[in-house]
């Protein structure tokens, strides 16, 4: 099976599988960033993506989503120096209302018949639906080993492949040992290293919730009666959002994330403007509730860097 | 003391009401007519929104303004007023006040906003208005402020898309802001009143329009620096109100005569440049006064360019959708491309500086792909990178060398292409 690129937790898996790809997650392990054709003053996770995408192959298509402008100019810029890649751009609304899901459901609509063409097979409305069941029993099989206690480190590294994973996988994910002394949200865009939560792990600490857009960020069901479009629509748009969105839920989620931790560590790549504007909003939760907050902002990188060691080192040591 | 009772002045519509007559005095022997009304108006709007008769409501650049004064509110533009006190050269406080709250890589128009909110020098909005154009530091600063301030925040989400689709989108949040805005305002606004201020709108970008073609003339008869100071500050603050439509007569009266009189700006002109993104360094700095030297006129700046469509005027609202969806920045850069392109041989462009301001992931993430659209053209094409607001992100020797080494560019083929 030709796999399928994409980047993004409101991107509706079960439309590309049931078009006959696999999807794939896109998250590069290299060190390698674009630096010419995207500004350097860029985030550093689609310099990487640039950089991957322009020397890979085997992508049989690639969709990306009007998430944020690094990743309309990436969309532009592979459009234009790598023209035999195909793209598509999904353009998911910041709104989640009834408007905006009639909306959005007709661009999943679109998308499906730009992947029809693409794989020359037509998406069958009963199989589309059969995927919609399976990613439901995925889905509700990881909730369920979720509420169990599984190590946070490896959950990452099994979602870094995609929400929800296969439920195949889920057997191979071991439990937390002894509970960390200290409860942690790790919140933030992309997290691209396993170590990080290994660290605070590591450290005394327990990440409780990996509130980030490699974690746990996909809806928790889908319906499965009526028209698939408008069901994928409504649950990707209802799901938790992330700061892209316009959706007061946002808000109202981190609040109950942080009342039930002791800390917070705040994960973005540099340049990331969503997230580093909702910086201000957290501070000042983390601050009313009395909570400590740290803040790391990272070049993205498979690897954790010796400052950032000795930043969640010194973070712990005076918490702890 | 002197700074905490200069900044209780400023809060005072009193304060506007003694320095507008005195201040538009000096400037008008100083500048010319439309800068004395922009300043006129600039006084005018501080002390309606301080003096809180009429709701104030936040916007931001992108967001139709017409639709604000249509409802009866007086609008505040955070942005704008940070690049009005970056014009004073003051940004270093509020900008290391709001840095403390987030990162020094977001755009410094923003955190320098968020220090000012500190300073309380922003009137406080009764309602936020904002739109998700033209990048995505627009939504993520308003809703942060409505959520520190505790104002309600009414968004409209203009897709990526252009279809009949996104028009029934767009066209649906709008009719539902408009009705909220008046239900939280306890105002009676009706669509007729909306109307009225668009055309008001509708008159004024004609004259808009007007003017665009008058700058194709050459030399050059108005300069560039000062299309992406006062006048884009107007186009977005004022459109859709009577200031706004005096001062667009008065900028075309002014421009008109220049071209009557075959006058540039500039004594001599040696070469025409296009400047992209929508705005320049606005601290003190010497990039306008080299160029000039240098007899390099900015003959046309993107950031003025008119780029909706006229209105039909017969539903407000359907013509609000095709100026929201007509943006050539926010889209695909196709749009933007041919906006470029169209603008270096209407104004028979001899170079083209796009200003990558610090923190700007919209525009500056396109400067390459434009780069190569423009080089292609044969015409010599520059990156300069800077800060619109944080005078301490900019280096002036780096910055004169790049643009003298792009003026000996631009002399070069001159001398190749004259023979």
């Amino acid at each position: 099976m030709r796999t399928f690129g994409y980047c993004c937790t409101y991107v509706p898996l079960e439309i590309i599988e049931a078009s006959g790809f696999m999807p794939l997650r896109l998250l590069p392990s290299s060190h390698e960033k674009e630096d010419v054709l995207l500004d350097p003053n860029f985030c550093p996770y689609v310099r990487a993506l640039l950089a991957y995408l322009r020397s890979s192959s085997g992508i049989a298509g690639i969709v990306f989503v009007n998430s944020c402008d690094g990743m309309r100019r990436l969309y532009d810029a592979l459009r234009r120096f790598s023209s035999d890649l195909f793209i598509y751009l999904l353009d998911v609304p910041r709104k989640s209302d009834e408007e905006a899901v009639k909306y959005f459901s007709n661009v999943l609509r679109d998308f499906s018949g730009w992947l029809e063409k693409l794989s020359e097979k037509e998406v069958d409305l009963e199989e589309l639906k059969e995927k919609i069941r399976v990613y439901n029993f995925r889905r509700r099989a990881f909730l369920d080993l979720l509420e169990k206690g599984p190590k946070m480190e490896e959950v990452l590294r099994v979602l870094k492949k995609g929400f929800p994973p296969d439920e195949r996988v889920l057997p191979l994910i071991p439990f937390k040992g002894k509970r960390g002394r200290k409860k942690v949200l790790i919140s933030g865009s992309v997290l691209e290293s396993e170590e990080v939560v290994k660290m605070v792990e590591d450290l005394g600490g327990e990440a409780v919730f990996l509130d980030v857009c490699s974690g746990v960020r996909g809806p928790s069901w889908v319906e499965e009666s009526g028209d698939p479009y408008f069901n994928l629509a409504r649950a990707y748009l209802k799901k938790p959002p992330c700061s892209r969105s316009f959706d007061p839920k946002r808000k109202a989620i981190l609040e109950k994330m942080i009342s039930e931790v002791e800390g917070v560590v705040f994960y973005t790549p540099k340049f990331c403007d969503h997230y580093l504007h909702e910086l201000v909003t957290l501070r000042a939760l983390c601050q009313r509730m009395g909570k400590p907050l740290l803040h790391l902002e990272t070049d993205y990188h498979p690897n954790i860097s010796e400052t950032m060691r000795t930043r969640i080192q010194a973070f712990f040591e005076k918490w702890l | 003391m002197a700074l905490s009772s200069f900044l209780k002045c400023l809060r005072r519509p009193f304060f506007w009401s003694i320095i507008r007559p005195l201040v538009c005095l000096y400037v008008s022997k100083e500048r010319n007519r439309p800068f004395t009304l922009w300043v006129e108006f600039l006084c005018w709007i501080f002390k309606e929104a301080w003096k809180r008769e009429k709701p104030v409501i936040w916007t931001n650049s992108f967001f139709p303004v017409e639709f604000i004064y249509g409802l009866g509110a007086i609008p505040f533009l955070p942005e704008i007023f940070s690049a009005l006190v970056a014009y004073f050269d003051w940004t270093r406080g509020p900008i290391s006040k709001g840095s403390l709250k987030t990162s020094t890589d977001l755009c410094s128009f923003y955190r320098c906003a968020l220090g000012l909110k500190e300073y309380e020098v922003m009137p406080k909005p009764d309602l936020i208005i904002s739109c998700s154009q033209i990048c995505d530091g627009t939504k993520a600063f308003y809703q942060t402020m409505s959520e520190s301030l505790g104002i309600p925040h009414l968004f409209v989400d203009v897709p990526f898309q252009k279809d009949e689709n996104a028009k029934r989108y767009v066209k649906s949040q709008l009719e539902e802001i408009f009705h909220e805005a008046k239900n939280i305002l306890g105002l009676k606004t009706s669509l007729e009143d909306l109307g009225k201020s668009f055309d008001m709108a509708k008159r004024t970008e004609s004259l808009m329009r007007e003017i665009a073609h008058l700058r194709k003339s050459k030399p050059a008869p108005f300069p560039g620096s000062e299309g992406m100071s006062y006048v884009s500050g107007m186009s977005f603050w004022a459109l859709g109100s009577e200031r706004g439509l005096a001062f667009f007569e008065a900028l075309k009266e002014r421009i008109e005569k220049l071209v009557k009189e075959r006058r540039g700006y500039l004594k001599e002109e040696r070469f025409r440049v296009l400047w992209l993104h929508h705005i320049r360094p606005y601290y003190p700095n010497p990039i306008m006064e080299f160029l000039k030297k240098k007899g390099v006129a900015i003959a046309y700046e993107e950031a003025n360019y008119p780029w909706w469509p006229e209105r039909g005027g017969e539903d407000p609202l359907e013509d609000l959708t095709e100026k929201l969806l007509s943006n050539p920045w926010y889209g695909p850069i196709e749009g933007r491309l041919k906006l470029v392109r169209d603008l270096v041989l209407e104004y028979q462009i001899d170079g083209v500086i796009h200003f990558s301001h610090w923190g700007c992931r919209q525009s500056t993430g396109g400067a390459s792909i434009v780069g190569e659209m423009v080089k292609s053209m044969g015409i010599p094409y520059l990156i300069l990178p800077g800060d619109g607001a944080d005078p301490d992100n900019y280096s002036p020797g780096q910055t004169l060398t790049r643009l003298q080494a792009f003026i000996e560019l631009m002399e070069r083929r001159w001398r190749f292409t004259r023979g």
